[in-house]
C-alpha cells in the first residue's frame, strides 16, 4: 500500500512539475509572441521615407571626378575660433555614419559648437575606378579637398577628422603635407596593422589575422576577379566578426525591441548605413591589404605614396586619437601605436568604452567624442584660448609654417 | 605481356566517353534553353531578337551538329522552361548528373583537361573540363568549411549542456537559457574563427570560389569575342589607360 501511495505521489509530483514547466514555457511563448507582433506591427507602419540618414543640410563646394567636398550649413550664428574641420571616412563604408540621426550626429554636435564642418564623399566606385590607388586617393583627391578648404580659410591650415581607413589616409597626408594641417583628429584608425596579437581579447583582431593568413597572390586574386573589393564581401566579413549578433538581429533583436518605434527607427537607420557598403577600388584595396595589413609598412617607414616615404615623425600638428576599447575591427593596440611616432607634446588620446561604430552612434558617445573633440580644438587650435599643445611645441608649429 | 596498343585504345575510349558526355550535356542544355526561348518569344520575335536567336542557333549547332531546331521547336511543352533551367543548373553542378561517382567524374574531367591538345576542337572541351573540375573543388571546399562550422556548433551545444540544464528551463528561466545559449555560441564561433583550421578552410573556399568565377568570366569573354563584342579585359585595359592619363594630368596641373 505504502509503495503504491508513494508511486502515486511521485506521479502527481512529476505531473505538477511538467504542468509548471509547460505553463512557464507557454507564458514565455505568449510574451515573446506579443513582442513579435508589436514589432511586426511597428515595422509594417514604417516606410522607406521614414528611415532617413545624413539629413543635416550641406552644399557641395568642390568636386573632382566622383569625389565631392561638402560644407555643412551652420546651425548657430557664432562661429567658434577654431579652424574648419574636414571629416573623412574610409572607402569601406559611407560618411553618412557621422550624421545618422538628429540626436546622434557628430556633425550636428560640431555645428552646434560653432565649428565649420566639411565632409568628403568618395562617391560610388565602380570597375571604372579599379585602378585608382591609395596614392590617387590620398595625394590626389584628399589633398585636393584639403587645399580647397585651406584656400577658403584664407590660406590658413585646417583640421582633419579621419575615421577608420579615412584616419589612416589623413595621417599619411598630415605626414607628407604638414603645412596644410592645424590639427589631426583620428577615430578608430589603424596605424600598426599587426598590433599586439598576444594580448588580443576573444574576437579582437580577427581581420588582421585573416588577412595575414593570406599570401599577396591570394589577396590579389580575389580582388582581380572582381575588379574591386566587393562591398558585399567586406560587409560579410564585418558581420562575421560579431557572429551571433549578426544572426539574431533581424529575429530576436527586433522582437526584443517590442515595437518601440524610436528604437526600431534607430535600428533601421543603422541597418540602412550598414547595407550601403560601396566597393573598394581594386588597386587601392591591394595596397591596403598587402602593404599595410600584411606587411605593416606604415609603422616600418616603408610605405610610399607617389614615390615619397610616409614618415609619421613628420606630423607637426596637435593630434587627438580617439579609439574604442571594445573595437573588434581595429584593435586598441593597432591604433594607440600612433603615440610612439608622434611627438609626445603634440599627442593626446581618448579611450571610449564602446565598439567600432559605437564611437559615433551610441547615445553616450555624443558627449564623450564630440565634446572631447571640441574641447581639444579649443585647447590646441583656438587663437584666443591658451594652446595646450602649442605651448610646448617647437617653433615649427603648422600655422607658422603655413604662413 | 602488356599490349601498348590496347592501353592506348583504352585511354582513347576513356577520353572519347568523356567527350561524348560533354557533348550530350551541351546538347541537353541547348535544347532545353532553345525550347524555353521558343515558348517565351511568342508571337513572332522582333527582328533584333530574331537575329540574336539565329546567331544563338548557329552557336548551338557548332556545339551539337546533330541537333535540329525545327524538331526542338515542334516538341516544345509547358515544362520546357523548367528543363532548361535544370539543365543550366546541372551544367554548373556536375555532381547532379553523376552523383554516385564524383571521384570517377573528377578523373574524367582531369583526363580531358590534361589530354593532348593537338587540335583546336579540343580546347573548348578542355576549358569546360577545367571549369567543372573547379566546380567540384569548390564543392569540396564548401564541405570542409561546413565541417568547421559544424564542429563549432557541436562545441557550443556541448558547452551549453554543461552550464544550463533542463531543470533551469523547467523553472521558467527561458530568457536566461536563451541568452546563455547565444553567449556560449558566440564564444565558440569566435574561437573557431580564430583557429588555423577555420581560416585555412575559409581561405580554400574563397580561393576555389574565386577561381570558378574567373573561369566563368573567361567563358563569357570567349562568347563576347565570338560575337565581336568588347570583352571585359578590353574595357579594363581602357579603364587603366584613362586612370593613368588622369594621374598624369593631375601631376601636370600641380606643376603648372
Amino acid at each position: 500500500m505504502t509503495d503504491s501511495s508513494d508511486e502515486l505521489d511521485n506521479i502527481e509530483l512529476k505531473q505538477n512539475e511538467f504542468g509548471e514547466a509547460y505553463r512557464a514555457a507557454w507564458e514565455h511563448m505568449v510574451n515573446e509572441g506579443v513582442k513579435a507582433f508589436k514589432s511586426s506591427d511597428t515595422l509594417s507602419k514604417i516606410s522607406q521615407e521614414d528611415v532617413q540618414i545624413a539629413q543635416t543640410p550641406a552644399d557641395v563646394v568642390f568636386q573632382v571626378d566622383k569625389v565631392t567636398l561638402s560644407r555643412y550649413r551652420p546651425l548657430v550664428e557664432t562661429r567658434a575660433d577654431v579652424p574648419p574641420v574636414i571629416i573623412s571616412y574610409g572607402l569601406f563604408g559611407r560618411q553618412t555614419m557621422i550624421d545618422l540621426q538628429e540626436d546622434r550626429s557628430l556633425v550636428r554636435n560640431l555645428l552646434s559648437a560653432g565649428v565649420e564642418v566639411y565632409v568628403i564623399d568618395w562617391g560610388n566606385p565602380t570597375r571604372a575606378d579599379q585602378f585608382l590607388t591609395l596614392d590617387d586617393y590620398i595625394l590626389g583627391y584628399m589633398r585636393d579637398c584639403v587645399e580647397f578648404a585651406v584656400a577658403e580659410n584664407d590660406g590658413n591650415p585646417i583640421t582633419m577628422l579621419g575615421i577608420c581607413e579615412g584616419g589612416t589616409f589623413a595621417t599619411c597626408l598630415a605626414a607628407l603635407e604638414p603645412k596644410l594641417f592645424a590639427g589631426l583628429c583620428l577615430t578608430i584608425t589603424p596605424i600598426d596593422f599587426i598590433g599586439d596579437p598576444e594580448n588580443f581579447w576573444r574576437g579582437e583582431g580577427f581581420l588582421n589575422k585573416w588577412v595575414q593568413n593570406m599570401t599577396e597572390d591570394e589577396v590579389n586574386e580575389i580582388i582581380d576577379v572582381h575588379g574591386n573589393m566587393p562591398g558585399e564581401l567586406t560587409g560579410a566579413i564585418f558581420s562575421s566578426l560579431t557572429p551571433i549578433a549578426s544572426m539574431t538581429k533581424y529575429n530576436l533583436g527586433l522582437t526584443r525591441l517590442a515595437g518601440n518605434e524610436a528604437a526600431t527607427l534607430n535600428f533601421l537607420r543603422m541597418e540602412k548605413w550598414i547595407a550601403d557598403r560601396p566597393d573598394h577600388p581594386g588597386a587601392a584595396a591591394k595596397q591596403w591589404f598587402n602593404q599595410l595589413y600584411r606587411e605593416n609598412q606604415l609603422i616600418k617607414g616603408d610605405f610610399k605614396l607617389d614615390g615619397r616615404y610616409v614618415n609619421l615623425g613628420h606630423i607637426a600638428c596637435p593630434v587627438l586619437n580617439i579609439y574604442a576599447l571594445q573595437d573588434h575591427i581595429v584593435p586598441v593596440s593597432c591604433t594607440k601605436a600612433l603615440g610612439k611616432y608622434v611627438r609626445p607634446d603634440l599627442y593626446e588620446e581618448i579611450g571610449f568604452q564602446g565598439g567600432h561604430v559605437g564611437v559615433f552612434v551610441s547615445g553616450k558617445a555624443q558627449g564623450v567624442v564630440a565634446g572631447g573633440l571640441v574641447k581639444w580644438l579649443e585647447a590646441t587650435q583656438s587663437t584666443v584660448q591658451p594652446k595646450a599643445a602649442a605651448k610646448v611645441a617647437s617653433k615649427k608649429t603648422p600655422k607658422k609654417a603655413a604662413k | 605481356m602488356t599490349d601498348k596498343k590496347d592501353g592506348i585504345n583504352q585511354a582513347f575510349e576513356f577520353w572519347q566517353n568523356g567527350q561524348d558526355a560533354f557533348f550530350n550535356a551541351q546538347k541537353d542544355l541547348a535544347e532545353g534553353f532553345a525550347k524555353s526561348m521558343a515558348q517565351n518569344f511568342t508571337p513572332k520575335p522582333t527582328n533584333m531578337v530574331a537575329q540574336g536567336f539565329d546567331a544563338w542557333q548557329d552557336f548551338v549547332k557548332a556545339w551539337a551538329p546533330g541537333w535540329d531546331p525545327a524538331t526542338a521547336m515542334a516538341t516544345a511543352s509547358t515544362d520546357m522552361f523548367n528543363k532548361g533551367r535544370d539543365a543550366v543548373f546541372s551544367l554548373f553542378d556536375p555532381s547532379t548528373w553523376m552523383t554516385q561517382t564524383p571521384e570517377q567524374l573528377k578523373s574524367v574531367l582531369q583526363s580531358i583537361a590534361n589530354a593532348p591538345q593537338f587540335a583546336d576542337l579540343v580546347f573548348p572541351q578542355a576549358d569546360m573540363a577545367t571549369m567543372w573540375q573547379e566546380t567540384l573543388d569548390f564543392q569540396n571546399a564548401t564541405s570542409e568549411f561546413a565541417e568547421q562550422m559544424h564542429v563549432a556548433w557541436l562545441n557550443s551545444y556541448t558547452e551549453y549542456s554543461k552550464s544550463f540544464s533542463l531543470e533551469d528551463l523547467q523553472s521558467g528561466k527561458v530568457k536566461e537559457a536563451l541568452d546563455s545559449w547565444l553567449k556560449i555560441a558566440n564564444k565558440e564561433l569566435l574561437d573557431m574563427q580564430s583557429s588555423q583550421e577555420f581560416m585555412d578552410a575559409q581561405k580554400k573556399l574563397m580561393g576555389t570560389a574565386t577561381r570558378l568565377r574567373k573561369r566563368q568570366s573567361e567563358a563569357a569573354q570567349t562568347w563576347a569575342e565570338a560575337y565581336q563584342m568588347p570583352t571585359r579585359v578590353e574595357i579594363d585595359d581602357l579603364t587603366k589607360t584613362v586612370s593613368e592619363l588622369k594621374r598624369e594630368v593631375r601631376e601636370l596641373k600641380r606643376k603648372l
